[in-house]
Formats: C-alpha cells, structure tokens, sequence
C-alpha cells in the first residue's frame, strides 16, 4: 500500500503532462478542422520538402 | 501541369479510342463533367491584384509576404481540403498554407514578388470551386477562439473525469482494502486538484447559464445542474479540508463532462447549417469594375459610391441595386425573389444586388448600395424574425423548473426543521438532501432523449440544428410550404406544345429533341424525355443568348427563347398566355412552327408527402412568390385547397403571423433566400438542402434526404421522442420523490443514494437510446442512398451516435450522485 504514496502523485503529474500537451496541440491548430485529416492518407503524393500544413500563428 | 487533368491533377493517359473523349485538359468524362457542372463562367480574379483591392482582403508583412483567408464553395468534405492543398503546394511562392474542411477556410500566406493573388484564386478554381477571398474585416480568429476554447474544456473534463473516477474507486472501496486513513486523505486531495479546474474552468458556462437565467427569473435547466455542481463541489472541498466525511468530485466531474458532451454535438451541427450564411455574406462581389471616362477600372467594392457607372460581366454578381444602361441579358434572381425562370433584362430594366448576371456583359448604374440594397433589407427582416422566434416552452425546462423550485423549498424546510431539532447537524443534512435530488437522471433524461432522437431524425434524412425543433414538431398544427424548389425540384417538364397543321406535336418534339440532344441542361433532359423518336441525327451549334441552331433538310433551325429568336413582343403577337410556364419556341428560317411550354417538375413524392401530414390533421398550404398560375397548377396537382403566389419575403412573414395570431403553430417547409425570413419567424423551420445558404441558416432543421416523406416520419418519431422523454422525466421526478423523505429525515446512507442514482441514470440513458433502435424501413435507405457524398462520409448522424455511445458505456462506471 505505501507504493500508492509515490504512485498518486506521479498519475497525477502524468495527467499533469498529458493536460498541457492537449493544451498545446488545441493551440496549434489540430483540433480546428476534425474532418480533412481522415482523407489525408489517401492523397498518395510524396511529401514536398516544405511542410506547408501548419496552422496561421 | 498540361500533362495533367484540370480536375484531379491525376497524369491524363495517352490517346485512347472512347466514344466520348473528354476534352482537352481532362482526363477523363466524368472530371471534365465535374467541372463544368461546379464551374462559374468566366470567373476572372485578375481584379485582386489590384493593389487597392488587395489591400482590402490581404494582409501584408515583411519581405514582400502577403497573408489572406479565402472561403472557399465547394468543399464538402476533407477530401476536397485535401484536393485544394494539393493543387497550392504545387505552386511557388506559397510560405504557408492551411486548408481547413470544417470551416471552409483557406489561409494561404505567399510571396508577392513570385506569386500573383490572382493565380492563386485561378487554381483553386480549376478544380472547379468557387473562392471568395474574405475582406480583412470578416473576423475569423474570434470564431477559431471559441472553436478552439470549447474543445479545450470538453477534453479537459473528459481527462479529468476519468481520473477523479478511478480516484473515488479508491476512496469507495477503500474499506475492503483497508486503505489506510492517512491514504484517503491523499486521494481524497489529488481528487480535489484535478476536479478543481473541471468544475470551475469547464463547467464555467453552466454557472454562467444559471446565473443568466436567474437574472432573468426564470429557472431552466442551468440552474439544477449548476446548484448540484457547485453543491457536491463544494461540499467535497469541504470535507477535504477537514479530513473527513464523504466527497462527490467524481460526480461534480461526471455532469460536466456529460453535458459538455451533449451541448458540443448541438453546437456543431448547427455551426454546419450556418456555415453558408458566412457563403452569403463573401459572396458579395469584393470588387467592382467600374467606368470613368470610357476606361474600366478595378476599385474594391468599399469604395463604391451611388451614381457611379458599373460594368458587370457574365456569370458576375450584381454588387449594387441600380438600372441597366447599356446591354441586354438574362439574370438568375431565384436567390432573393425564389423566381426560377431567368429573367430577360435590357436597357432601363431595374436589377438586384444579390442576382447573377447570365449571358452578356452589362453598363448599369449604381443606385443602392450597402445597406441600403434589396438583398440587405431581406437580412434585416431576416435579422428581425430571428429576434421574434417563438419561444416554445420545452417540457424539460418547464418540469425542471418547478423541479428545482420544489428542491429549493424542501431544502429551505429541512434546514429551517434541523436548526429547531439539531443546529450541528443543518449544514449536512440540508446538503445531503441537495445532493440526494441531485438531478443526475433529469439532468441526463433530456439530452439524451434529445440526441437519440437527432440522431435517429439524421439517419432518416432531417438534420436539427436547434434544440426545441422536437418538441415544436409534436406541437404544429399548420404546414406551409413554398414552391420553387420545396416542392419541385431542378428537372423540368414539358406541360403543352402548341401543334400547327403541318408540324403535329411528335415532330416538334423529335426535331427539338434532335436539336437539343448535345445539349446538358435541365429544357433538353425534358426534351429527351418527351421525344419519342429519337434517331435524327443534326449538327446544331450553340449561339450565346439566341439558343441552339441546326440545318436539316436544307432549312435552318432554331431553338431557344421567343424574345431573343423572333423579338420581345412575339409571345404577345402569338397569344402564347403568361402562365407562369417557360415557353420555347422552334423556328424554321426564322418562322416559328411549334411552341412549347415547361415547367419545373413536381417532386414525385410531392403528393404522397403532403396527403401523409394532411392524414395527420395538419392544414397544408402554399405560399410561394412565383407567379400565380404556376402556384394555381401546382395546388391542383398536389390538392392543396389554400394556395397564394406572387408573395413578397415580408407578405409570408406577415401570413405566418397572422396564422400564429390565430393559436396555430407553423411549420414552414421552404428553401430560397426569400423564404429566410419567414423560416425564422415559424414555430419550426425546415430547409431543403439543395436551397440558399441563407434559409439553412435561418431553419431549425435541414432535409438532407431531400424527400418530403421525412417530414411526417419525423413528426412520428418526435411524438415517440417526447413519450420516451416523458416516461424518463416521470422516473426521474419519482425517484428523487422517494428519496427525499428520505433524506429529510436524515435517514439515507451514501451508499443506497450511490446504487440508486446510478441506476437511475443508466435506466434513462438506455431508455433513450431506444429511439435509435428503429429499424430503417426501405423508403429511408433510399434516402441514405439519395444523400450527398458530403453526409455520407462522415454524416451527422455518426457523430451524433459517437456522442450517444460515450455516455451509454461511461455510465456503469459511476458510482454516485
């Protein structure tokens, strides 16, 4: 039982973590359009050298 | 890019020996097809690099980059955003560049010096969409804000919640596992710092809401959710601080998931049907050519005064209401009067901003403008109707309330009873009879009848934007539809043709058929419907404005319009009547020999539609502002005994109300721009999807299936939608009668309210989701079948049922309420 007293905190700071990446990745921009990525795959050209998809600071 | 299609950007194959070769550029019919059918003719966007005009829609920074939105028709789903970044990253000079399906937005960021506005515009169409780029002053960032806002506090509370919920497993089973005092204190606290930003950040618009709704006296929904929320928040943080007694974080966590959940769903899909009011308002003309001294000149379309001289091109907007100085042409207005025929025009002929100009280039003046045009007077009445929507009572709320009301009393009593019987013990018990009626199973009872119910209306074809179309649905009396394209649809039919003695009706139908047989466009499918015969084989060549001319048998002839082929008095001179039909004439070396008459087409379930809703008590009528006759005729085919045409948007609104004066409640069925106003000013609205943008957006519902029959399927499931609802309420209302007593008496433990609220939660979500259940009959697979690409891929209603199937299988895991 007393591992719990070091492993609460860490989930805590684990959902900690995970909290601010999904902060940052609304931020970015990827939760803005839920519908094109899906097809996303299906465009089989190759990847041009300039990544061109991010979104308007 | 020669080598490849114009369409798909797919490489075109070699030569090959089809019987319909595509033209050049395509490779294939069915592309050359799809943009042909999605083009504008003769769309030029070299008026954009204007730099007066640029100025106006794009922002510039350093190093030459410039950075603009561009909405863009024509994307319907991810694959067309797809499509359009594709056929952009081929170009140079783009910095960056985000394409977004939601929205429809396409922000493109590129270097002047290399890349001009103009060909960026082109590309996009050339896959055969419509961009209009977006004037700087169309704030888009406050959307994206709130966009982006909601979804932070959904995933938030969604993250949150289920760790507080394994938290609390813990805490409730701790006395098994002989969790240690010392440890429920910790759990206890870790609780309380992960729901602390659920409740107080994404529960924020339920606090907000009930605090609305208290300013207004009034208590709706809000008010339980908020009171229980703050309540079993509050209490836990108390009980935290002292190291003792029971906490309810998950449950606090729980609502405002739940609801979250529910509320985001509706909120996009009326976003969707909103989306094309934002078409509407970028599809006026940015720019706008005028004429100074004999010189065109490009100027942004702000800076347009009255009394200037316009020149408006082919397949153009009108920007400005005014007269026609110079040019004759045909004008498509069916989007603000709901006319379907196009419109002849010439000189002094009064035109409407909003209208599309068809065939010729024309000189017209400037006399309204802004504010001051019909089509921004149709927005205000519009804008107006919306503010006077017919609140409906809706059940849920008006049971809530008095719910809450009776809570807030019980409350008040036990706490008055147990400060005279013992003052230590108020706080607690008044608590415990706050949190025992705690409306976890109202609270759930409503969304989700409600969005089984939308979800189950959006597989049979009808997609609810608002919240009270259900119960308004159950409640109408009265359904008025418009005509033009409510109850007909694009195809045309042919309804007479006038015979002469040596050209009896077969003949003229043959020849006309033989004439129009390369033809693509709604008079030569009637054609070729009606033509028995249909071997003759002509060379015919298209005349722009005149029709289309053939030689046979050494004569030459022609079909097309009677005021352009024999001038604009002919239809007078040959008595052809002013029916409310489009009348075609065929000519032989100028003479004409047949007429013919077509109208639009009813739609072929029209009739057993209205005969359904008319067998359901409803009075059925027709407002449309066509002309008379056509209105006349549609009526007798379909036996709709009260029907009136020729209304303006403003007299419908007007015999809406007027019907409303009466006691009935309306729901009005329509699809152009000039049936917004009186969409908004029904009881319930219903748009079709193929209609203006403007409608959509103004109705509480839009018939994706495009069959009328969904109408009275969905009244039949908002009927059983509303029964189901009523059996959740009265289980609800009864469970939390039985325990209050209960509680009053400080009898209940939180292990028998625990058992007992979450059964009651599950027994309402599982009751709602009856409504899915109905088996799909024939008629509205077809349906599905009939829909758009658009709501197939990712429609409405597999969203809808993601949202419904979170709650249903999150449910066994709660533990109290």
């Amino acid at each position: 039982m007393t591992a719990l007293y070091l492993l609460i905190p860490l989930s805590l700071l684990l959902v900690g973590i995970a909290i601010a990446v999904f902060i940052w990745a609304v931020n970015s921009g990827q939760f803005d359009d839920l519908d094109s990525p899906a097809w996303r795959i299906l465009d089989d050209d190759e990847l041009t050298a300039e990544k061109s998809d991010d979104s308007p600071a | 890019m020669s080598n490849d299609c114009l369409h798909c950007s797919e490489a075109i194959p070699g030569p090959r020996a089809t019987l319909a070769a595509p033209a050049s550029g395509y490779c294939c019919a069915g592309c050359e097809a799809a943009a042909a059918f999605s083009r504008e003719p003769n769309a030029s966007f070299s008026d954009y690099d204007n730099a007066a005009v640029l100025k106006s829609i794009a922002l510039s920074s350093d190093k030459g980059l410039m950075e603009a939105d561009v909405l863009v028709d024509g994307i319907r789903c991810g694959a067309c955003a797809v499509d359009i970044e594709r056929r952009l990253r081929k170009l140079s000079g783009i910095a960056k560049l985000s394409v977004n399906a939601h929205n429809r937005i396409v922000t493109v960021r590129w270097n002047q010096n290399q890349q001009a506005i103009s060909h960026i515009l082109q590309t996009i169409a050339d896959g055969g969409y419509t961009p209009h780029p977006l004037p700087l002053d169309a704030d888009l960032s406050d959307l994206r804000r709130e966009d982006r806002r909601a979804i932070l506090k959904l995933g938030l509370a969604g993250l949150g919640t289920m760790q507080v919920m394994m938290l609390s497993a813990g805490l409730y089973f701790g006395s098994q596992l002989d969790v240690t005092a010392e440890l429920q204190r910790l759990l206890s606290w870790a609780a309380m710092l992960l729901a602390t930003p659920v409740v107080l950040y994404a529960g924020l618009p339920f606090f907000a809401g009930a605090l609305n709704d208290l300013r207004h006296k009034r208590l709706g929904m809000d008010v339980p959710v908020a009171l229980a929320v703050g309540a079993a928040y509050s209490m836990s943080v108390f009980h935290t601080l002292n190291g003792s007694g029971e906490i309810w974080f998950d449950s606090a966590c729980m609502f405002v998931f739940f609801l979250s959940l529910g509320r985001h769903w509706e909120a996009r899909g009326r976003r969707r049907a909103q989306q094309g009011l934002r078409t509407l308002v970028a599809s006026q003309p940015q720019t706008v050519t005028i004429i100074v001294d004999g010189q065109t000149q490009a100027i942004p379309a702000k800076q347009l005064q009255v009394g200037m001289r316009l020149l408006v091109r082919p397949g153009e907007t009108f920007p400005v209401d005014g007269h026609i100085l110079k040019g004759t042409t045909t004008v498509d207005e069916s989007l603000l009067t709901g006319e379907s025929r196009p419109l002849e025009r010439c000189c002094g002929d009064k035109v409407l901003a909003g209208s599309l100009n068809r065939d010729q280039a024309l000189e017209i003046n400037a006399e309204k403008i802004g504010a001051d045009t019909t089509r921004a007077h149709l927005m205000r009445l519009l804008r107006r109707a919306e503010a006077k929507k017919p609140a409906v009572a809706l059940l849920a709320d008006r049971i809530a309330a008095r719910f809450v009301l009776a809570v807030l009393v019980i409350a008040t009593l036990t706490a008055a009873l147990w400060s005279q019987i013992d003052p230590s013990r108020v706080f607690e018990i008044t608590l415990a009879v706050l949190v025992v009626t705690c409306p976890c199973a109202l609270s759930l009872a409503t969304p989700a009848s409600l969005s089984a119910a939308a979800a189950a209306l959006a597989r049979r074809g009808l997609l609810v934007t608002r919240g009270h179309t259900l119960e308004a649905l159950t409640q109408i009396t009265h359904v008025v539809f418009d005509k033009t394209g409510t109850l007909t649809d694009q195809a045309l039919e042919i309804v007479a043709v006038r015979e002469t003695a040596d050209w009896p009706r077969h003949r003229i139908l043959e020849l006309a058929a033989a004439i129009e047989r390369e033809q693509n466009h709604p008079i030569a499918g009637a054609l070729r419907k009606a033509a028995e015969e249909q071997t003759l084989q002509l060379d015919t060549q298209w005349q722009a404005g005149l029709g289309v001319m053939a030689e046979y048998n050494s004569h030459r002839y022609a079909l097309g319009s009677p005021s352009r082929l024999l001038g604009t008095t002919s239809q007078k001179n040959h008595q052809i009547p002013d029916d409310g039909n489009t009348w075609i004439v065929l000519t032989e070396d100028g003479k004409s020999v047949g007429w013919i008459a077509l109208r639009a087409r009813l739609r072929p379930e029209a009739k057993q539609a209205l005969q359904a809703l008319e067998a359901d008590g409803l009075h059925v009528q027709l407002m449309s502002g066509d002309h008379a006759a056509a209105v006349k005729q549609v009526a007798n085919a379909l036996l709709i005994p009260e029907a009136t045409g020729g209304m303006l948007p403003q007299d419908k609104l007007d015999a809406v109300e007027a019907l409303r004066q009466q006691g009935a409640k309306v729901m009005m069925v329509g699809d152009g721009l000039n049936d917004a106003p009186v969409l908004a000013g029904a009881d319930v609205s219903v748009a079709m999807q193929s209609g203006a943008a403007l409608a959509q957006a103004s109705a509480d519902a839009v018939l994706l299936s495009g069959d009328l029959n969904t109408l009275a399927a969905a009244r039949e499931l908002a009927f059983k939608a509303r029964r189901i609802l009523r059996q959740n309420l009265s289980w609800a209302v009864s469970y939390n009668t039985l325990a209050v007593p209960l509680a009053v008496t400080g009898l209940i433990t939180p292990w028998l309210a625990a058992i007992g609220m979450s059964l009651s939660s599950l027994l309402v979500v599982g009751n709602a989701l009856r409504l899915l259940r109905q088996p799909l009959d024939a008629s509205s697979q077809q349906d599905l079948a009939s829909q758009p690409p658009s709501f197939r891929g990712s429609s409405q209603s597999e969203r809808l049922e993601e949202s419904l199937d979170r709650p249903a299988t999150a449910e066994p895991m709660s533990t109290t309420s």
